[in-house]
């Protein structure tokens, strides 16, 4: 196979597509103003516009110089979402540093990307008096990154032609195939996720109100969990998590969000659009509340065996909570991360990091190695052995159920066990990494499978006082998780074309 | 307003959104078999496991 060489061309419809990733940027930027204004922050308006303008002008740059028509292919496809995720980012931290909220840029932009990503570790010091405005926008980055898609909504907004929009959205690593038209499919997947903010921001205000907070404390918390909840990211408004609330009410809200946030949206627009059975048919729910509920089962008789929780509902609150929040890769905590570490039992840790590792559905805001793949893996591992089994001469073949009846074909197969053997390798990488930085090993796993599954679950290892190149490896971990690996070794693979080749 | 308020018939607007509103009902219906089996779970380990 022999390589072509990178043009400016190239480049240029990189450069080009990255604009409009910019523009989007400059909106989500902007809109916390609202809430500045709303309760009277006018003194971090410039914040928001200082963050809002340098995006609008680096988009408008980006846009007047490399201009072009031409369509992308799917290598310029996965270097643009691999460069989207970390140039919006970097723009995000903007306001975040001025603020102030911030102990440095580094951790600003370690924020940015947890945000954007929907990871939800977090380097604020102090969340608890962050100003509102602040707060909102790192709810809403996880919204519309995570829950949303920056490049869903460039596309639906800006899209041009439709085979540049398909190819971006296997960058962003999402599938095709609600509807036709790329464009529609956009826009549905930014209606399903409104419906369902609308939904969760209801439940999350009404139980905020149940446990005797004001109307309006109970929406802002309620919009802001709503948001993060949805997008499986798991930031929220105060710094002890949900368990800050100790409340049943909130955590119900909470699991309805997570799991809702957790499906696949081809899912999510076949049951809206009457095919109601397929939530029960479809092999991928099946897996995930499968393998959800083992889970759980086995850390509640895991936390059983040392008496940690005396009754029924306080091992339905702590142990199947925290494991369909590591499921679905959110976050949510209803126990401290220094209780998670010191008084749980090792084999609970290594079962939630397993959870955390493989993550909710293929094509949701879950991370991780994801469960569609997981039944193909498991489908093929059966052939395998059927074919083991039966005479030679006996074809061994099969489907699978999901949205539609799809046969398990070697390529299916192959792209599930590379994006997998990806995944270990990166989370192999994140460990040893954190265990020579002096962490024990099941905290390293435990921290590792978090980062890199965008879950945001923490044993205490990420802290504003962490080592630099720490944060900088996790940083690594979470934009190589949203990404599904791929779409990096791409854009690595990009870089050594350039540096041996040169650019023609 | 009024008139378009006057107009709203509830039947009808079930019968347009009878698909949208089922398959909503659906997910959450799942959310909530989940929570119960949860639960269920919960209380089988700790009897198991007193």
């Amino acid at each position: 196979m022999v390589l072509t060489p990178l043009t400016k061309q190239d480049l240029k419809i990189i450069g080009f597509n990255l604009s409009k990733i910019c523009y989007v940027t400059g909106f989500v930027l902007f809109l916390p103003i609202i809430v500045a204004v709303s309760y009277s922050e006018l003194d971090t308006i410039p914040y928001f516009l200082i963050g809002s303008a340098l995006s609008f002008i680096l988009g408008s740059i980006l846009y007047h110089f490399l201009y072009t028509q031409e369509e992308m292919e799917l290598k310029h496809a996965l270097v643009m979402a691999a460069l989207a995720w970390l140039l919006a980012p970097l723009l995000a931290s903007v306001p975040l540093w001025l603020s102030n909220s911030m102990a440095s840029l580094l951790d600003a932009i370690f924020e940015g990307i947890s945000g954007f990503t929907g990871t939800g570790l977090t380097l604020v010091p102090d969340i608890d008096h962050m100003s509102r405005s602040v707060n909102f926008l790192r709810h809403f980055l996880q919204f519309m990154g995570d829950g949303i898609g920056i490049i869903v909504i460039s596309l639906s907004i800006l899209g041009k032609t439709e085979m540049s929009s398909v190819l971006a959205f296997k960058g962003e690593a999402k599938e095709v195939g609600i509807r036709p038209s790329i464009v529609r499919t956009s826009r549905i997947i930014i209606g399903i996720g409104v419906m369902f903010l609308a939904v969760g921001t209801v439940l999350f205000t009404v139980a905020g109100m149940q446990e005797g907070l004001s109307p309006g404390q109970a929406f802002f918390d309620g919009l802001n969990h709503a948001m993060t909840g949805y997008a499986t990211g798991g930031f929220t408004v105060h710094s002890q998590s949900l368990l800050f609330y100790h409340s049943l009410w909130i955590e119900v809200a909470a699991i309805v969000t997570m799991i809702i946030g957790a499906l696949n949206f081809n899912l999510h627009y076949a049951v809206l659009s009457g095919r109601r059975s397929e939530i029960l048919r479809n092999m991928e729910v099946r897996i995930l509340m499968f393998v959800m509920l083992m889970f759980g089962f086995l850390v509640s008789a895991n936390l059983m065996t040392v008496k940690l929780y005396p009754s029924v509902e306080a091992l339905f609150r702590k142990g199947f909570f925290q494991v369909i929040s590591a499921q679905t890769t959110t976050g949510f905590q209803t126990v401290s991360p220094v209780h998670l570490m010191l008084v749980w039992p090792v084999f609970s840790i290594v079962v939630m990091s397993a959870a955390m590792l493989l993550g909710g559905s293929a094509n949701s805001t879950c991370g991780g190695i994801k469960m569609l793949r997981l039944g193909v893996l498991l489908k093929s591992l059966l052939n395998e052995i059927r074919r083991s089994l039966l005479p030679r001469t006996a074809v061994v073949g099969g489907s699978f159920h999901h949205v539609e009846e799809t046969p398990l074909t070697d390529k299916i197969i192959r792209g599930a066990a590379v994006i997998s053997m990806g995944y270990l390798l990166l989370f192999s990488f994140g460990t040893m990494i954190t265990v020579l930085h002096g962490y024990g090993l099941e905290d390293s796993m435990f921290e590792t499978a978090s980062a890199l599954g965008n879950v945001g679950l923490s044993s205490g290892i990420t802290s504003p006082a962490m080592p630099s190149l720490l944060k900088v490896a996790y940083m690594f971990l979470m934009w190589a998780g949203k990404l599904e690996v791929i779409a990096v070794f791409v854009l690595i693979g990009f870089i050594l074309l350039a540096l041996r080749r040169g650019i023609k | 307003m009024i008139v378009g308020l006057r107009e709203f018939s509830l039947r009808e607007f079930l019968k347009k959104n009878f698909d949208f509103l089922t398959g909503l009902l659906s997910e959450i219906g799942l959310v909530i078999l989940v929570m119960l089996l949860s639960y269920a779970l919960s209380l089988l380990a700790f009897i198991v496991w007193p």
